[in-house]
């Protein structure tokens, strides 16, 4: 894993995770935004996202 | 009324003043640090979406805050009082040192704070507490997985379009619009707090019921004060969240602020009280990763959080000396 990003995101999805039983009435919630954040892990990991590379050349954002 | 419980409304009614004062700037930053709008359009602009916000949401989060922290037999007006008392002087004290903390969490610190100094931890109710908790770390989390999605998203869809300026312009009309729902979830989630603390007041003085709703008189009251608070809010945290986290863009401000405002509406909605504060830092930090980590700025990164950290002992034990003071003299 090159980008440090997939290090981050993995982190947060856990921390995400290690919350949800204490608020077990949200659990799918919790799930939720673990889920969004093991993707983008997981993206970052092994994509190359040319089109945010594009973006970032073009200036959008 | 009894003429204590009048005192403690006004001082809630300062508190929730002061809340627009330290909080609301941070429904503005990124549409000024965009310079999509001016300082002072921002400001009016978040303030007439603070006060119409009581058209929309319920009163779950008041309610949530009235009966599911600390037990309303210790619940007095000298505790409501104390713990006021504990969060005003804590939000003061942050916002001379120019920390974005949150109110909320001095609020509930203050609360809990006054609470076990009169009445021990047994005052404290468990289960509301938790998942107060465990919001005040989803909270960032989600602003921040919602902003860093939309932020890919609004990449993917706009990448290949080399008209920047007209593109710009577009997300910066956007941006009025992602602000307003911004401003909107803020007043409905902040505004609550003080409901909840006024409906408090009311049932601890015998005014009502324990299981009376929030009056209409109390829901306008409170987000008058609280849009009053915005127009008067203070630039040195505005500074701090917008311009020193990330560079924005405002595509990027689009994302940040509809991210932090679905992260609100969904709280409110579930009568959750969460953190503007904390939900806007995340959302940005979100959209800032979606470039690259180094462009969030860590150090100021760091720094919020701490204050967060502190902000609930801090509070409390401001409150707790409150508390103890309200008991000699009573």
């Amino acid at each position: 894993m090159s980008d440090r990003r997939a290090y981050f995101f993995s982190g947060a999805g856990l921390a995400v995770l290690a919350v949800g039983p204490l608020i077990p009435q949200y659990r799918w919630a919790t799930i939720s935004v673990a889920v969004i954040y093991l993707a983008f892990a997981v993206l970052f990991a092994t994509a190359d996202i040319s089109a945010k590379r594009a973006a970032k050349r073009n200036g959008h954002l | 009324m009894e003429i204590g419980a009048v005192i403690v409304i006004l001082f809630a009614l300062a508190f929730d003043f002061t809340n627009g004062f330290h909080d609301a700037a941070n429904s503005i930053a990124t549409v000024v640090s965009t310079r999509v709008l001016s300082p002072r359009f921002a400001v009016i602009w978040a303030a007439f979406f603070n006060f119409v916000a009581f058209l929309i949401f319920s009163t779950h989060v008041a309610n949530t805050i009235a009966k599911d922290v600390v037990l309303q037999s210790t619940l007095t007006v000298g505790v409501i009082f104390a713990g006021l008392m504990g969060a005003i002087a804590w939000n003061l004290l942050t916002f001379w040192l120019g920390l974005p903390t949150s109110s909320s969490h001095a609020l509930v610190g203050g609360i809990a704070g006054a609470a076990v100094a009169r009445d021990g931890f047994g005052a404290l109710i468990s289960e509301g507490l938790r998942t107060i908790g465990a919001f005040i770390v989803l909270s960032p989390l989600i602003g921040l997985a919602l902003g860093l999605l939309l932020t890919v998203v609004i990449q993917w869809a706009f990448h290949r379009r080399k008209d920047i300026d007209r593109l710009n312009k577009g997300f910066r009309r956007a941006q009025l619009a992602s602000a307003a729902a911004f401003s909107l979830g803020h007043g409905g989630n902040d505004a609550q707090k003080t409901m909840g603390i006024i409906l408090a007041v009311l049932i601890a003085a015998g005014t009502l019921p324990p299981e009376a709703e929030v009056p209409l008189w109390v829901v306008l009251a409170a987000h008058t004060a609280i849009g009053l608070g915005t127009l008067f809010g203070g630039w040195r945290i505005v500074k701090t969240m917008g311009f020193k986290l990330t560079k924005l863009q405002p595509a990027g401000g689009v994302a940040a602020e509809t991210a932090a405002a679905a992260t609100l509406f969904f709280a409110s909605a579930q009568g959750i009280p969460v953190w503007t504060t904390h939900t806007i830092t995340g959302a940005i930090v979100g959209v800032g990763a979606a470039r690259r980590l180094s462009a969030v700025r860590w150090r100021v990164a760091r720094r919020v959080v701490w204050a967060w950290i502190f902000t609930i002992p801090g509070a409390a034990g401001i409150a707790g000396v409150f508390s103890l003071l309200v008991a000699a003299l009573a």
